[in-house]
């Protein structure tokens, strides 16, 4: 609610006390004959009220300071209220409680001017102006609240607000108006004044306040107006943005539906694809449509992409270390595993959706050979998954022969590998599901933990329920604990935040009847953490399951809880659940009775992950939780800290800030090596995609810091691979469209890599460094695509600058700034926005330019003539 | 009826193969799947084995009843599999990985592909330190190393049982590729000088003089080491490589008359005095000086009485290995009655990479380093001359390249020698380590090997070795541990407090050609 204070006189508040104002002849007349007509006012004189109020209303005055005639009557104000009390009810009396209320705005105490006009004519208030209006409404406001605890009706109040409303929709002040119908919760009245005109002011505005709702009702009536609003006007895009964050059932068929115009429903397709939303046959059954939303174009643009920027040709992991400016590295003779290993990912993340890559796509003289038949076997053909990502076509071919060696370990690879090129593209003949399960048959264990990771991964957020059957019977029948943990984190991914509860039961039945030593196994956190994603974002959902996990014999069921809880409110910034979160963190080492009890680090670091989750959507609250580790950093122990690397990578991913740099740069040269390699580690997934060239440079520092460890040289090596990733086109920012929506699928499979983090030395530097593959299901091109209506690439003027915050401003301010001016497409970075730099074309409909964006022509285009040449594109303002 | 069943029999199918779309390909679901695969090996030329077949999230299973997939016309299904001609070379086999290979394996690898020699440390077995610095030492004398590592003597006494011993040693520093307890030396040994093998109180072994342990090795093989040269002549490699001849001269100061004493005395190392109360030492030069010149009291042939005598020595020939022994330990004489202690000296002395020994030798041998001296002035003021032309030709490469030229005529002079780095380790190394005997001495020597104690007393502290790697880059062993310095760390070793001093210096004759 905004509320303006009135403005005093400047003089007056530079002399004060008992300084007699000098006043000029034509103030002093008016002046006294301002006080002549209210002493005839106080003689019954009606006229006189008259005469005072065309006074009043005339007066015009200047934006700092109070109109005269209201600064004169300070003295007669006291002498009016007191006549006005005296009086019996007339009509007299209510036009004097008119012009009260007026006059209370200035002098009056909180409410005054309310209390007044309801006790007044109300016939004329709106035409004393705007400013008594935004008093009114702060007054209504107040007193809504005051009788909504009184449990008193508010008839009279609303009867007010329907009066004061249209007044501000006509007057180009829509936020007031919003303002005024949340603070009476009627919101959805705005629905009736809006039109093609104001839609974009009110709908900015409303879509700001998200994130200052305080619960979860208020957030539903918000968006479903928004929502409601956009449909009435044929805001498709608009609304379909709304329904894909509302997230229920049918609202997003019900735009498909309502849209007729096949331009605006291709637009539409793109945002489906981009979200990963599966939409039903019945509703898109045009063949392009279909193609758009089984995001089969994604590789293709991706290819185009990288081919006009030139970075088509592989990088080689050397390429990417810069070894050679290392200020100091001893030749190394011989092949080493672990650096084959990380050459593999570094390797995957470069090349990632590029179709050739510079180790495995070299028949001749096979990378196979420079792996181990282990593990690190599985991590080299995985590799041919994130290579070929989003290409279905070229990974078939391409990792088909490695099912045909008899090894377990390449076949294991391959299934990751399937699963990765298969993740978010959807395919008639669901070539993953068939690989996959005919996998699972396998007696070795081994390959079916393959399969399983493999679906999770081609899967993720889809909700097909054709594999729910056989995964949720490894989970509770597998004897590997492994592979039960797996199979949960798969179920989690492919039901993301749908609260599934077949496959919850299952998940909670298996963590009450395992063996405790089956549960103490390290991977088994991934039952817990599968478990929590099938609440992902659903806030109260998941209340009934945190209750069940109480009978849970072993301690893991502390773990889930916390997982589960951070979970289900992640990017809500609900700040209750934030200070649930770090109630775990305090230094407890006692209980009541004063008795020791042991630490759980392990879930003081989940906590700080979660904290991290539930604030990362949005900049006020990862500012906020930025300070809250920092405190941790001083004061906790360096068991809890070691969290804070991820967690502070959480909030900043992609987004590499000079801040949360130095200090990642600070912890990875601690003398605890664990904090120091999650740090490092943290520094890749800081800058992952954006080629940050001061990460590159602190990266070879540490390289040669870690010269002789060679698990951080390893862990330096992947985060230089992170950091490269996508040879810069990609980004694991899972929130976009200006951080309103967050990519589930993508949080899933950061929080998956995670936690995997969390026991860095027993999973990611052991066997268990595959969980690096589930960052290729975040991996997203940062890239803005401008399209005809035949889908071919139209290449416009595009500028891309600094974001600049514009919600509420009057007029159209500019909302980007220190911008480059570039021909699409372009790739565009954390906190950056784009805009067409002039108006030859515009989109189909009104939306944010990320992504893939269909243009039109605009009709009223007219080119400027003998534009000035300028030959410096870039400029900032 | 039947004619109807016949045409739903043969269906037409979009078969799907990476990127490529085969339309209208026929089925004929009456017959068995292999019947299909046959079809699309011909099509698709993948062989049947390796074909996977997808339709609708499964996978088509070689026993599959076709009729009763719901195929439809024209409905796409997907294959995959591998083409023969696309498949990849395995053949070569699994590479071998550092991870895989014992830290012997490593070395010998290391050595027989790059002739890299990692360097190794030797365990310490409790005060054998003395003799772990020592072998490390020893072994920098390459023609000494050589011909120990690859002769082996029969026979059964103790001190050929002791070369085999060394032998033994010698290769295992250099394949076994970890750091390891030279049990066996030590065994004999300690056989050979028993005094070495002797233990305190709590049976620990006694800590012992490195120079001692040094000599006595020396002393050991020198009879083991005798071999025949060329031209048929009867050699000692231990004479060749350290044994230096001193001209000595000893005068009567008090009676100019009496005849000066002229004789030849061997050694195979020069001392360098530092407890010297008249003149104070603190160079390696002026210790070595003062040993040389020595004043004694005799009694003379002439008169019989008690004169002072003057003893000068002159180096009459150079060894190819000179070893200096800084004369840090002596026996204190113990006053009023109390006994006598080996102290040490804790005297900072410095000691130069290279060594001139010029002045200390005698006029005959001075007139023949001349000639070499006046070599070496001439090569140098052409290797000048040689470097500017080069320093010229850099600058012009460096305009023709377009690269950024700095203005500074130093920075170039420092980008031009930073290229040239490799080639002058190269060169200095080659030149350092050359073969002796066949170039012209110039009474030169290069540092190569220091020996250092710390601690305050003889007979506790620490012994350690440093030796010359390869350019400015220095290995230090103490005992397992082997780390990386560099020259300015080794001239640093000269003393005066209670960091690690030098003890025993190995330098190396400079022959100029």
């Amino acid at each position: 609610m905004e509320e303006k204070k009135v403005p005093v006189d400047k003089q007056a508040q530079k002399k004060p006390g008992k300084q007699v104002v000098q006043l000029s002849e034509q103030d002093l007349e008016l002046k006294n004959r301002l006080e002549q007509y209210a002493e005839e006012i106080i003689q019954n004189n009606t006229e006189s009220l008259e005469k005072l109020k065309t006074e009043v209303r005339s007066a015009t005055t200047s934006m700092t300071s109070v109109p005269k005639p209201f600064k004169f009557l300070k003295e007669s104000y006291g002498k009016l209220v007191e006549f006005y009390n005296g009086l019996e009810t007339s009509k007299f009396k209510k036009q004097l409680a008119d012009f009260l209320s007026v006059l209370a705005m200035t002098y009056g105490g909180d409410g005054d001017s309310l209390l007044y006009l309801q006790e007044g004519t109300q016939e004329e208030f709106k035409f004393w102006g705007h400013e008594y209006l935004s008093h009114l409404a702060a007054n209504i406001g107040s007193e809504f609240q005051i009788r909504l605890q009184k449990v008193d009706g508010a008839d009279d109040l609303l009867y007010l607000v329907d009066q004061i409303v249209p007044y501000f929709m006509d007057h180009n002040s829509e936020h007031d108006a919003i303002d005024l119908l949340s603070e009476v919760d009627q919101l959805q009245k705005i629905e009736q004044y809006v039109n093609h005109a104001n839609i974009q002011r009110i709908l900015v505005y409303l879509l700001s306040l998200v994130p200052f709702c305080s619960d979860q009702d208020e957030l539903d009536v918000l968006l479903a107006t928004a929502f409601n609003i956009c449909l009435k006007v044929n805001e498709y895009t608009n609304a379909l943005k709304i329904a894909l964050r509302i997230d229920k059932p049918g609202k997003v068929e019900q735009v498909f539906q309502a849209c007729q115009d096949e331009t605006i429903k291709k637009q539409l397709a793109f945002q489906l694809a981009r979200h990963r939303y599966q939409i039903g046959e019945e509703i898109i059954n045009d063949e392009t449509l279909k193609k758009i939303a089984a995001n089969q174009y994604l590789s293709q643009f991706y290819i185009n992409l990288a081919k006009d920027l030139e970075v088509l040709e592989p990088k080689t992991p050397d390429q990417v270390y810069k070894a050679h400016l290392e200020e100091k590295n001893k030749e190394a003779n011989f092949e080493q595993i672990q650096k084959n290993l990380a050459a593999t990912y570094c390797n995957g993340f470069v090349n990632a959706g590029f179709k050739k890559d510079a180790l495995m796509s070299n028949k001749e003289n096979p990378w196979l050979n420079s792996v181990k038949n282990d593990h690190t076997a599985i991590a080299a053909v995985a590799s041919i998954g994130l290579v070929n990502l989003w290409n279905i076509d070229n990974g078939t071919e391409q990792i088909s022969e490695y099912f045909d060696l008899s090894d377990i370990f390449t076949k294991a690879g391959a299934c990751i590998g399937f699963g990765l090129f298969c993740s978010g593209i959807v395919d008639e003949n669901q070539p993953a599901q068939a690989m996959l399960l005919a996998q699972l048959e396998s007696p070795e264990v081994q390959v079916k933990i393959g399969a399983v990771m493999g679906l999770g991964l081609a899967y993720a957020g889809s909700a097909r329920t054709e594999l729910q059957e056989q995964l949720i019977s490894l989970i509770v029948e597998a004897d590997s604990v492994e592979l039960a943990s797996m199979a949960a984190l798969s179920l989690g991914l492919i039901f993301v935040g749908k609260c599934n509860d077949e496959v919850a039961n299952a998940i909670v039945q298996t963590m009450m009847e395992r063996q405790e030593s089956q549960l103490d196994i390290s991977i088994s956190r991934y039952l817990a953490v599968g478990l929590g994603l099938l609440y992902l974002g659903q806030a109260e959902a998941a209340d009934i399951v945190i209750e069940s996990l109480a009978l849970i014999p072993h301690k893991i069921n502390k773990y889930a809880k916390v997982t589960l809880t951070s979970l289900a409110y992640a990017s809500t910034g609900n700040v209750l659940k934030i200070q649930e979160l770090l109630g775990y963190c305090s230094d407890v080492t006692s209980d009541d009775k004063g008795t020791k009890i042991d630490k759980n680090y392990e879930l003081q670091q989940v906590a700080i992950l979660g904290i991290a989750l539930i604030a990362s959507s949005e900049d006020v609250g990862s500012e906020m939780v930025y300070r809250i580790f920092q405190h941790i950093l001083q004061f906790s122990d360096v068991e809890v800290k070691r969290a804070i690397p991820l967690a502070v990578a959480l909030i900043n991913i992609s987004n590499p800030k000079i801040q949360p740099m130095d200090l990642l740069l600070k912890l990875a040269h601690d003398r605890d090596q664990e904090l120091s390699y999650r740090a490092t580690l943290s520094m890749g997934l800081l800058g992952a995609g954006t080629n940050n060239s001061r990460i590159a440079d602190k990266l070879r520092g540490l390289a040669v810091y870690f010269m002789n460890d060679s698990n951080g040289l390893f862990l330096v090596r992947i985060a230089q691979g992170l950091l490269h990733m996508g040879k810069g086109l990609l980004t694991l920012q899972p929130y976009y469209s200006d951080k309103f929506l967050m990519n589930k699928v993508a949080i899933a499979g950061i929080i998956s890599f995670l936690h995997g983090c969390l026991d860095i030395k027993n999973l990611i530097l052991e066997k268990h460094h595959t969980l690096l593959y589930y960052l290729g299901i975040a991996m997203y091109p940062r890239m803005f695509f401008t399209l005809n209506e035949n889908l071919e690439n139209l290449p416009v003027q595009v500028r891309v600058g600094q974001a600049v915050d514009a919600v509420g401003q009057a007029g159209k301010p500019k909302r980007i700034t220190g911008f480059q001016t570039h021909t699409s497409p372009v790739i565009v970075s954390a906190g950056e926005r784009a805009e067409l730099a002039n108006d030859e074309y515009m989109p189909v409909q009104d939306m944010i330019l990320e992504n893939f964006v269909i243009l039109k022509k605009n009709p009223d285009y007219k080119p400027e003539i003998e534009q000035p040449q300028r030959k410096k594109t870039s400029f900032s303002m | 009826m039947d004619q109807i069943e016949e045409e739903h029999k043969i269906i037409q199918l979009e078969i799907k193969y990476t990127t490529e779309i085969h339309k209208n390909v026929p089925i004929d679901l009456n017959g068995t799947v292999l019947k299909f695969q046959e079809t699309l090996q011909e099509l698709l030329k993948v062989p049947v084995e390796k074909q996977k077949i997808m339709i609708k999230g499964s996978l088509l299973k070689k026993d599959q009843d076709l009729t009763k997939l719901n195929l439809k016309n024209g409905q796409q299904i997907m294959v995959m599999g591998a083409r023969e001609e696309h498949l990849l070379n395995l053949k070569q086999g699994k590479k071998i990985f550092e991870e895989d290979l014992t830290p012997e394996q490593k070395a010998i690898l290391l050595k027989e592909k790059a002739g890299i020699v990692l360097p190794i440390g030797l365990v310490n077995q409790g005060n054998t330190c003395y003799m772990n610095a020592s072998i490390q030492i020893l072994r920098r004398v390459n023609e000494l190393n050589d011909y120990v590592k690859n002769n082996t003597k029969q026979g059964q006494g103790p001190s050929v049982k002791f070369f085999n011993a060394l032998k033994d040693v010698f290769q295992k520093l250099e394949l076994k590729g970890e750091a390891f307890k030279p049990y066996n030396f030590l065994d004999v040994f300690f056989q050979l000088y028993p005094e070495f093998g002797q233990r305190d109180n709590q049976m620990q072994l006694k800590q012992q003089d490195a120079d001692e342990c040094f000599q006595n090795i020396l002393q050991t093989i020198q009879p083991l080491t005798a071999y025949e040269n060329e031209e048929g002549k009867q050699k000692n490699l231990i004479q060749d490589l350290f044994e230096i001849e001193l001209q000595s001269t000893i005068e009567n100061q008090d009676i100019p008359d009496e005849p000066k004493k002229v004789g030849i005395e061997r050694g195979r190392k020069l001392m360098c005095i530092i407890d010297n109360q008249s003149r104070p030492v603190s160079t390696l030069v002026e210790g070595i000086t003062v040993s040389l010149e020595e004043q004694m009291q005799k009694i003379s042939e002439i008169d019989q009485q008690n004169h002072i005598y003057k003893k000068t020595q002159r180096i009459s020939k150079l060894p190819s290995y000179l070893l200096c022994q800084m004369v840090r330990f002596y026996w204190k004489q113990g006053v009023q009655g109390k006994e006598g202690v080996k102290a040490k000296i804790l005297r900072n002395v410095a000691f130069p990479k290279i060594l001139e020994l010029y002045d200390f030798c005698t006029p005959e041998l001075q007139q023949l380093l001349q000639a070499g001296r006046d070599y070496e002035k001439k090569k140098l003021l052409e290797m000048a001359a040689k470097e500017t032309d080069e320093l010229e030709q850099f600058k012009k490469d460096l305009e023709a390249s377009g690269k950024m030229v700095p203005d500074d005529t130093r920075e170039i002079y420092k980008q031009f020698k930073a290229k040239k780095l490799q080639e002058e380790i190269k060169n200095h190394d080659d030149q350092l380590y050359r073969k002796h005997g066949y170039g012209l001495d110039t009474g030169n020597y290069e540092l190569i090997g220091v020996l250092t104690h710390t601690g305050r007393e003889a007979d506790s502290g620490h012994y350690m070795a440093w030796v010359h790697h390869s350019g400015d880059n220095w290995i230090w062993y103490d005992d397992d541990k082997t780390a990386e310095r560099k020259i300015e760390h080794i001239l640093d070793l000269r003393g005066g407090g209670d960091w690690h001093m030098g003890y025993y210096l190995l330098y190396r004759k400079l022959e100029i050609e």
